[in-house]
């Protein structure tokens, strides 16, 4: 958050009076260094005063803010409340369909198909119900979370800025702070832990994926899946076939064989992909007309992104000095920061990435990682492909080598080595290992 | 919507084209008014009628012109880059799944194309400014129908470069696949001008060029607008189907094929719509009041049988005079070509070539004359009623000769002031790093 003319104001002086005192420093004379010393003190009291108003006025308005969600909330909850018996009913007229179907299929009385049908309809009531319940403990817990946030909002010098500090929280913890909760992609996304009535269907879910390209299979029988809040990094080597798979996946390319289902439903149209995925390509050029300050406000608008969250991955991608310029001007690495923040702006349960790193210095890969993983822990799942064997392993939940169009290996780190028969070692070494034992066996 | 507006007017080829396109359409503005100047001073000396003197004719139609020839073949590069640009810098499909709507995005970007057409077509604007003070008349609703051609003419090429950016992978492809839609019409309307072409015949409808031709002379008809909205949906419901990477070929191409169908099927149900209102300044472009009225009153069927082939001047001349006069008043005038039925013309060009036939009910007479005149005078006849004075209409004409002074203001205008201004925007606009 940035902080009000009145302390830039200052923060200038300060700066100013600092540049004096080098000029002194460095004069021959040397003896108007006591003034300068009591002249900078007086600006750094001056600036602590000005910060301290500033914090207070802040604090004022999140917790203006915070109220006004407790109570926005307040009414979500009594009209989820009343939905939830009708879904309750229908989710248990379902399941007694789908028994009576299941008991008439077993005795050979009705077609498999049936009761396949059955099991999808009882499956998507279950999960009307489930969401109904979600949405209203996820409501709860986003109030208990508004009326006790603004212990968690401190400020703190930082640059000639005021920064709202994200509180540390355990794993699992119920209630998310309110930045966090601003990173979440919608009130249906909670943390995990809240959700105890029955699992969600994964966030992304692809069985049987298979592609042909000028007569060779470029990908066959590649199935995984993604989890909410969590971080799949696909790795192989070059014409693995990664990028086409991510293409298939936002829908760039014609599904040829294979399902993608999205939150257990299949992604077959535009709208649903919409929904519930954001892309960034290899190489994506944002539109170099614009600002990037423009490109970022039109991406929160679409996704409905709060103002701190923009803040956020703007410091977290260090895009602030470049908010002005225009996007066709900026280097390879800086465009590249600025389409995955209009893609994390969108706040889509899932971010699909090609090669979100490759063009990133190690600095700028830390931060990106670190944005990347904070987005993770509130819930957004993200499936990227990654050149870099460091940073795939620093950042990765769970791993998927892809060789030759096939799916060689897939888990966490200690799930690959245990693939290649090793107990230490690198992401590197393993991925060494298991290609090499993949081309000798063929 | 601000993107694409950036994407247009925020790209230094824009304004550099609308520079190149200023000169242009200054080019031909200058020299209509040379040739026009150079007529008027016939009116003093008495060898030719005030009356014949239409600026809307020969100074804006030829300024018009030379957008039409830039727009024609600068255009669609322009209006395809909208498109085309987002797909070289990989951006386009994260933007479909943005929006969530492909409809959407590219109603928006043949808008963005659209307006960025008509900035090229602003100098036009300019031109007939110029020509009001440097003493010239213009009559504003007839110069505000034939803008409205060129701003319809803008959005057909708008809409079939969008469509054509949407089928291709790249900037290159979607333009050439764009100049291509966009000079059919110049194919089709060869077919007009030279007997080998005459296969082409029965679809010479489909050019968008006779749905331009009322414009001109300031005739709005309701049939030709809705012939060329009808072309941009069918355009833009094709791009729609180009965007969808996610179809397969085949259920992209069975799918433009249904839409190319029911869009021609549209376009020829429109094209049969016809009539419409003379709005030229003292109707000009219409039959006399008092002939228009008793012609109006003659017995169906009205059919002229003109036995002249595609490439006779004199069938084209017909066209745009007798016929868009008569279907004003008659919209159910059926108007035949026999000779281009036949396999081959020079065959058939005996003693009967060049022959008119007059049908009025069951009677017909005939001529070879292509005369307005005598062809009004005939479908009385044919009907066998008195034909009413022929009074022209009120129009006075205006014969104008530019002077020195004011032809060189007019000429530092459009040759210098547009162009540099407009090359001097495209220089405030920043280029993109290729790396």
């Amino acid at each position: 958050m940035l902080a009000s003319p009145f302390v830039r104001h200052y923060v200038a002086g300060v700066d100013a009076s600092w540049d004096i005192v080098d000029l002194l420093r460095a004069s021959p004379t040397g003896l108007v260094l006591p003034i300068t010393g009591m002249f900078r003190e007086r600006a750094r009291r001056d600036v602590e005063a000005a910060l301290v108003e500033a914090r207070a006025s802040e604090l004022d308005a999140v917790t203006q803010e915070l109220a006004m969600r407790a109570a926005e909330l307040d009414a979500a909850i009594e009209g989820l409340t009343a939905a939830l018996p009708a879904a309750e009913r229908a989710a248990a007229a379902a399941q007694a369909a789908l028994d009576a179907v299941a008991a008439r299929g077993a005795a050979g009385l009705v077609r498999h198909a049936d009761v396949e049908i059955a099991r999808t309809m009882t499956r998507k009531a279950s999960l009307r119900e489930h969401t109904l319940r979600r949405q209203i403990e996820g409501n709860a817990a986003h109030e208990v979370g508004a009326r006790t946030d603004k212990t968690w909002v401190r400020s703190e010098p930082h640059g000639g800025r005021l920064s709202v500090a994200r509180p540390r929280r355990p794993s699992g913890h119920a209630t998310p702070g309110f930045i966090e909760r601003a990173l979440a992609p919608g009130p249906l996304t909670t943390p995990a832990a809240t959700c105890t009535a029955m699992p969600m269907p994964p966030v992304l879910e692809l069985s049987g994926m298979a592609l042909r390209l000028g007569g060779r299979d470029v990908l066959a029988g590649v199935s995984f899946s993604v989890e909410a809040g969590e971080i799949v990094v696909v790795i192989g080597p070059n014409g693995a076939g990664k990028t086409l798979l991510l293409e298939l996946v936002v829908g760039a390319r014609p599904l040829q064989a294979g399902q993608v289902l999205g939150r257990g439903v299949p992604l077959t149209g535009l709208a649903t992909r919409a929904g519930l995925l954001a892309w960034v390509a290899d190489e994506a050029r944002p539109t170099a007309e614009m600002r990037v300050v423009q490109l970022l406000a039109e991406a929160a608008r679409i996704g409905g992104a709060p103002a701190q969250l923009r803040e956020l991955i703007i410091a977290q991608l260090a895009l602030g000095p470049h908010l002005r310029a225009r996007a066709g001007v900026l280097s390879r690495g800086e465009r590249h920061r600025v389409a995955i923040a209009e893609a994390m702006l969108l706040r889509r349960p899932l971010t699909v990435l090609d090669e979100p790193l490759a063009a990133f210095d190690p600095l700028q890969r830390a931060a990106a990682c670190e944005l990347l993983r904070g987005l993770a822990r509130e819930g957004h799942a993200l499936l990227m492909t990654v050149h870099e064997m460091h940073a795939a392993e620093h950042i990765a939940d769970r791993i998927i080598l892809l060789h030759e169009g096939r799916v060689l290996a897939q888990g966490p780190l200690a799930a690959l080595r245990a693939s290649a028969g090793r107990e230490t070692g690198d992401l590197e070494d393993i991925f060494v290992a298991l290609l090499n034992r993949s081309r000798d066996a063929a | 919507m601000r993107r694409e507006l950036v994407l247009v007017f925020g790209a230094r080829v824009t304004w550099g084209v609308a520079a190149l396109v200023a000169a242009v359409v200054g080019h031909s503005f200058v020299l209509a008014v040379d040739l026009y100047g150079q007529a008027s001073a016939s009116v003093a000396a008495g060898s030719l009628a005030a009356r014949e003197f239409e600026p809307l004719l020969a100074i804006l139609r030829p300024t018009i012109g030379g957008w039409s020839f830039c727009a024609t073949l600068i255009g669609p590069v322009l209006a395809a880059r909208v498109l085309a640009a987002e797909k070289d810098r990989r951006t386009f499909h994260a933007r479909l799944l943005a929006l969530g709507s492909a409809p959407r995005l590219l109603a928006r970007k043949a808008l963005a194309a659209w307006l960025g057409l008509l900035l090229l077509a602003a100098p036009i604007v300019v031109c007939a400014l110029a020509w009001l003070a440097a003493g010239g008349h213009l009559d504003v609703r007839e110069s505000c129908v034939v803008l409205l051609g060129v701003a319809l003419h803008a959005g057909w090429i708008a809409a079939v470069s969008t469509a054509a950016a949407a089928w291709s992978a790249s900037t290159p492809q979607a333009t050439a696949l764009a100049l291509l839609l966009s000079v059919s019409p110049w194919i089709l309307d060869a077919a007009g001008e030279f007997a080998a072409l005459a296969w082409l015949g029965p679809v010479q409808r489909l050019s968008i060029s006779p749905h331009l031709a009322g414009f001109e002379r300031a005739v709005l008809q309701p049939g030709a607008v809705a012939w060329l909205v009808l072309a941009w949906l069918g355009a833009l419901v094709l791009a729609c189907i180009g965007a969808r990477d996610d179809w397969t070929r085949g259920r992209r191409g069975a799918s433009a094929v249904l839409v190319c169908v029911a869009t021609l099927a549209t376009l020829l149900a429109a094209d049969r719509w016809r009539g419409g209102w003379d709005l030229s300044e003292a109707q000009h472009s219409s039959l006399p009041r008092s002939i228009a009225l008793a012609v109006e009153a003659l017995p169906s069927p009205l059919v002229l049988d003109i036995g002249l082939d595609r490439d006779d001047a004199r069938r084209a001349q017909l066209e745009q005079d007798v016929v868009l006069r008569l279907e004003l008043v008659r919209p159910d005038l059926v108007v035949r070509f026999p000779l281009d039925g036949a396999a081959s013309s020079a065959g058939v060009r005996g003693g009967d070539y060049g022959r008119i036939l007059v049908q009025v009910g069951d009677r017909a007479v005939e001529t070879f004359s292509t005369s307005r005149r005598e062809l009004i005078t005939l479908l009385f006849e044919a009907a066998q009623r008195p034909m009413p004075a022929w009074e022209y209409p009120p129009y006075a004409g205006h014969p104008q000769v530019l002077g020195g002074g004011a032809r060189s203001a007019v000429a530092v205008v459009v040759y210098l002031l547009i162009p540099l201004l407009l090359g001097a925007v495209a220089l405030t606009k920043p280029g993109e790093r290729a790396r």
